[in-house]
């Protein structure tokens, strides 16, 4: 019998396929990951981290009931969190284990929301749609009007999160640059959103947000999406790590080799409990900042 | 450990993290009340011989891929329809409880 090839996640082969059925998002997605290199080779990302940039944000509000139609204070909360996480003032960043505390680095990425619409005129950054819908799954129809929801501000000048309920448990999920402009933004589940009002433990703090934008700023999970170390998260100082960390682990959870230190667990962009993820990398920063420098150059300039 | 029934697995299993104990992962029946996640793989094990795994994908969306699939000296073995085959070894398989070992 021939000897088992290397294992393989769902995932990977899902994502294998669609980027051999659409060329086109093969094209778009190397020129993006060249570009990335290249201004991290060049410096243009280190001159974007000097900056301070603003990101303007929509909050698309989509509810059927009275407790998913969220407060203002609700919104406000997850933009202060967003703050709180990209400019790295989060208290429980003492909690980083000492071999990784020189590690952590500040985005110094900073949201708002937005103060202008689409056509100029005034608003509280905040739309609110009452739709029949009982819940959404994750084929974007709360991005339409044809699906129940409301769609999305340009791309190019706003981040558009939309607050709903999601079908199936599921928290939360993005979009990577590169994408179609009517879909690109971030959806999460109204009960994850914020750190008031309707937020549930142990997604309290905000951070499905933080780990959502992550991926519209370009970054992948830290085990990079196969469950055999093969994969990676395009970055550097993250170690290699073999599936998803759930909940919240006791350092170290040593995986592929990668001891005596293990999985970057406490990374946003892990699947821990709010409570426990708590760091950006130094390369996941270099990172974000290319793709600032790069596909998202436009907003918040 | 106790052979077993191939019947006894034909369903949509999904993984119930936070029940995981060291090196073993433990599934459940797709209509057991799983708390919010920002992710779960999930494994449904046909009587055809088929299956379909789903996982969260790069995005957090959940993806789909399948291929065919047996028992083998108490594992299970998924073969994906690219070729490559995965063997999860079978700690114990209840109706409403399935744990394997990665």
């Amino acid at each position: 019998m021939a000897a088992p090839k290397r294992r393989q996640c769902g995932t990977q082969q899902v994502h294998e396929r669609l980027l051999e059925i659409y060329p086109a998002f093969r094209e778009r997605q190397n020129r993006i990951e060249q570009g990335i290199r290249r201004d991290i080779e060049r410096g243009v990302a280190q001159r974007v981290a000097r900056q301070l940039i603003t990101i303007p944000v929509v909050v698309h509000v989509v509810y059927k009931t009275a407790a998913e139609n969220i407060s203002d204070g609700q919104v406000k909360s997850q933009i202060v969190a967003l703050n709180r996480d990209y400019g790295q003032k989060n208290a429980d960043k003492s909690t980083i284990p000492a071999p990784w505390k020189g590690l952590a680095a500040n985005p110094n990425i900073q949201f708002a929301l937005a103060k202008k619409d689409p056509t100029g005129k005034q608003t509280t950054g905040i739309t609110r749609t009452k739709t029949t819908r009982g819940s959404f799954g994750t084929g974007d129809s709360v991005k339409s009007k044809a699906g129940g929801g409301d769609p999305a501000w340009p791309a190019d000048r706003y981040l558009n999160l939309w607050a709903c309920t999601l079908g199936g448990g599921l928290l939360g999920y993005a979009q990577f640059p590169g994408g179609p402009a009517r879909t690109d933004g971030v959806v999460i589940l109204n009960t994850a959103f914020g750190t008031t009002g309707t937020v549930q433990k142990p997604f309290d703090l905000g951070r499905t947000a933080t780990h959502e934008v992550g991926h519209w700023l370009n970054l992948h999970h830290i085990w990079g999406d196969r469950n055999d170390c093969g994969g990676t998260d395009y970055v550097t100082d993250t170690p290699n790590a073999q599936l998803p960390n759930y909940g919240k682990p006791t350092f170290p959870h040593v995986s592929c080799n990668n001891g005596p230190n293990g999985d970057m667990f406490m990374d946003y962009m892990d699947y821990v409990d709010d409570a426990a993820m708590v760091m950006f990398s130094a390369g996941q920063v270099v990172r974000m900042n290319a793709t600032l420098a790069g596909p998202r150059k436009k907003i918040g300039r | 450990m106790t052979p077993i029934d191939p019947g006894a697995l034909h369903q949509r299993w999904v993984h119930s993290h936070e029940e995981d104990r060291g090196g073993e992962q433990v599934f459940r029946p797709a209509s057991h009340a799983f708390p919010p996640s920002r992710g779960r793989r999930a494994l449904d094990l046909r009587p055809d011989g088929t299956y379909v795994e789903s996982a969260p994908g790069p995005t957090d969306r959940p993806e789909e891929a399948g291929g065919t699939w047996k028992l083998a000296g108490g594992a299970l073995e998924l073969s994906a329809s690219g070729g490559a085959t995965q063997k999860l070894e079978v700690v114990s398989a209840d109706p409403d409880r399935l744990v394997i070992r990665t």
